[in-house]
């Protein structure tokens, strides 16, 4: 039972259709997401990286079905919910529940905290008046909020305790898995620290699993086990944490972590700079990172799209540099 | 020095009372000098930069205290026109969101070559009778097109002839950042002031515009004063690092200086807040409570509900600064009884 991953993602895309003129004559499609497979082990954290642009939300809300898949599978709990659909599918989403990235937009400014964290409650369970009352007034305290804040409205709270107020409504239903969407870059950093740690506390303390989705490599450094690195909707790279931090094989990576400022002003690391920016409009052949890429180009590079292979153990790489010795060509 | 800012007190007086948003700042830098301002929302960091080009919108902003030198000459006593020439002549700024400082509607030639012609604004007034001696409206303007690509090929985007007349939705942020910084740079200022420069920005964005920044330094010999909330950021472009805390410059240092040896208890919890390659999960230690309200600040040092060295004379007295060796002031009372 617990050697299924309780999120298992296969080939999923998301296709968006752009019309090219006003007639609709020519079509384009956007891969968002374009075949991505991952899969997330109980009470582990499986960091999703990448730039604006990379897809990385829109994996998330595809894994809690917030927006439909164009293809693939999502598998939660070993069960298939990419087809459910109605109250099987409320019943699920009792066990998946998400973290916005900015604490003042996900709070309705009208309703108390209290209100805000009853209200999965009372639509999960049904629970209301004195009962779930406590049960809010517990999750207050379980996320380091006082009783009284119950009464409150959200704008009378920093952006650290917002937050805080967010993960407590998450945590009411007692899900299985948080899917964080860049739950700290609103954040000032000593704030930052504070709900870092939090979220690595309610981890061991309810066995939670984490789909935490950012872009500051150092974050996930300190709280992932599992690291998926995208670019242009396709993983390029996946790896445990510290593979991936000190032996990155994808040219990518290599130039992502490089170029993390360090707070450190001896710390003499080179870097490697990218030319160019993240295009969405990439040729439709090869690899999608072929136009900013700094190392020597192979012909088929710009041709075919590299396969993502595992080089070795737990160790996935899409790139035409590092063929899986199965597949190597010469 | 090229700017020195002394004892500068700034009150917002609103609805809720009257918040001492800048309580003493005090801030120097010479001529050449990469210097970063680092705090946390909310501590004052923008507002002392928009004290230097006196641009702190009054009312409800007043200046109750202290003077903002730049060469030698008070700009707040400066009046409107000759506020504007300096503005012009030694000033450039650049801001976090690159795309809402550009104006969508026109085209890239049109903001940069006007930003161009307003730094020469004195040069092209040509009054009638002298018509024949100056240079045309259209010389003038020709020779700014001029100016504005060159500026664009300085900033490093390529193909600057053609780019030009694109319009700022057809550039990516990192290219629209640059654009800014032209602008900034037309009236070949003395100082640049870069507020949260590259926050907006991805991390292999933020290397390169942080690169540029670098090498214009060299080049043209600016002098800049990032603002920034990033403590990286700091240490891999800044000369001197000045901390801010609730309105208050609590620790100025040379970079290697500030992180080798931090001495305030707030720059050493936001070091320590920070992860790195070392840190252990669970092992992060934030900065315990929260930023104060600043309409209702705690007495004596502004720091002190929240600090774990907190003494009975932090309640009371406000820390004056303490100079340690090698230009490394802090201020707090820890320091300073036993020299």
């Amino acid at each position: 039972m617990s050697d299924i991953p309780l999120l298992e993602v296969r080939n999923l895309s998301k296709h968006y259709v752009q019309r090219g003129s006003l007639l609709g004559q020519r079509t384009d499609v956007f891969k968002a997401v374009d075949t991505v497979s991952f899969s997330l082990p109980r009470g582990k954290t499986l960091g999703l990286v990448g730039e604006s642009g990379s897809g990385k939300t829109t994996i998330g809300k595809c894994a809690l079905r917030l927006i439909e898949p164009t293809s693939g599978q999502i598998l939660f709990d070993g069960q298939d919910i990419t087809h459910i659909s109605g109250g099987e599918l409320r019943r699920r989403r009792s066990d998946m529940q998400m973290i916005y990235q900015s604490p003042a937009a996900s709070l309705n400014g009208r309703m108390t905290i209290g209100e805000i964290i009853g209200e999965p409650l009372w639509l999960h369970e049904r629970l209301r008046g004195q009962r779930r009352r406590e049960r809010v007034m517990e999750l207050l305290h379980i996320v380091g909020l006082k009783t009284e804040h119950y009464y409150r409205f959200p704008h009378e709270f920093s952006g650290g305790q917002q937050q805080r107020v967010g993960i407590a409504r998450a945590l009411a239903v007692k899900p299985k898995l948080l899917i964080l969407d860049e739950p700290t870059s609103a954040l000032d950093v000593s704030v930052q620290a504070q709900v870092l740690n939090l979220l690595h506390e309610l981890q061991q303390q309810f066995q939670l699993s984490y789909l935490f989705i950012s872009h500051d490599l150092s974050v996930v450094r300190y709280l992932c086990d599992q690291v998926a690195l995208l670019y242009l909707g396709k993983v390029v790279e996946l790896a445990d944490v510290e593979t991936i931090f000190t032996r990155p094989k994808h040219p990518y990576t290599q130039a992502l972590i490089s170029a993390i400022p360090e707070p450190d002003p001896d710390g003499g690391r080179e870097q490697i700079l990218l030319q160019g920016d993240l295009n969405l409009r990439t040729p439709k052949q090869g690899c999608p990172f072929a136009p900013r890429c700094h190392v020597a180009k192979l012909a088929h590079c710009e041709t075919d799209v590299p396969p993502l292979v595992e080089v070795e153990a737990r160790h996935q790489v899409s790139c035409h540099l590092h063929p899986s010795s199965a597949h190597s060509r010469n | 020095m090229l700017l020195d800012i002394q004892n500068l007190h700034l009150e917002f007086r609103t609805f809720d009372g009257v918040a001492k948003v800048l309580a003493g700042v005090d801030l120097q830098m010479q001529r050449g000098d990469v210097v970063g301002l680092v705090g946390e929302t909310g501590c004052g960091k923008s507002m002392t930069a928009l004290a230097i080009p006196n641009l702190i919108p009054m009312p409800p902003g007043v200046i109750t205290e202290g003077r903002v030198l730049f060469d030698g000459e008070d700009v707040l006593a400066k009046s409107p026109a000759e506020l504007q020439r300096f503005r012009a002549r030694h000033l450039g700024m650049i801001f976090q969101d690159p795309t809402t400082n550009l104006n969508p509607v026109f085209s890239i030639r049109e903001q940069l070559v006007d930003s161009v012609l307003y730094q020469r604004m004195d040069q092209q007034t040509v009054p009638g009778r002298w018509r024949g001696w100056m240079p045309s409206a259209r010389q003038i303007r020709s020779d700014a097109h001029r100016r504005a690509v060159e500026l664009m090929s300085l900033v490093g985007i390529p193909d600057g002839e053609r780019r030009i007349e694109d319009y700022p939705h057809q550039f990516s942020g990192g290219m629209r950042q640059r654009v800014l910084i032209a602008m900034a740079l037309a009236g070949e200022p003395d100082l640049l002031i870069a507020d949260e420069p590259t926050t907006a920005l991805d991390v292999t964005i933020q290397a390169q515009i942080l690169r540029l920044i670098d090498s214009l330094v060299k080049r043209l010999g600016l002098s800049v004063l990032i603002i920034t909330h990033n403590l990286g950021v700091v240490a891999q472009t800044c000369q001197k690092v000045a901390v801010m805390y609730a309105g208050k410059v609590i620790e100025t240092a040379p970079v290697r200086e500030l992180f080798k040896n931090p001495r305030h208890p707030y720059t050493q919890g936001l070091l320590k807040a920070l992860p790195t390659s070392h840190t252990r999960r669970g092992e992060l230690e934030g900065i315990p409570g929260t930023i104060p309200n600043l309409t209702r600040p705690p007495e004596g040092c502004r720091f002190h509900p929240r600090c774990s060295h907190v003494m009975e004379v932090c309640r009371q007295v406000v820390p004056p600064g303490h100079r340690g060796d090698s230009d490394h002031i802090t201020y707090c009372h820890l320091y300073g009884e036993e020299r």
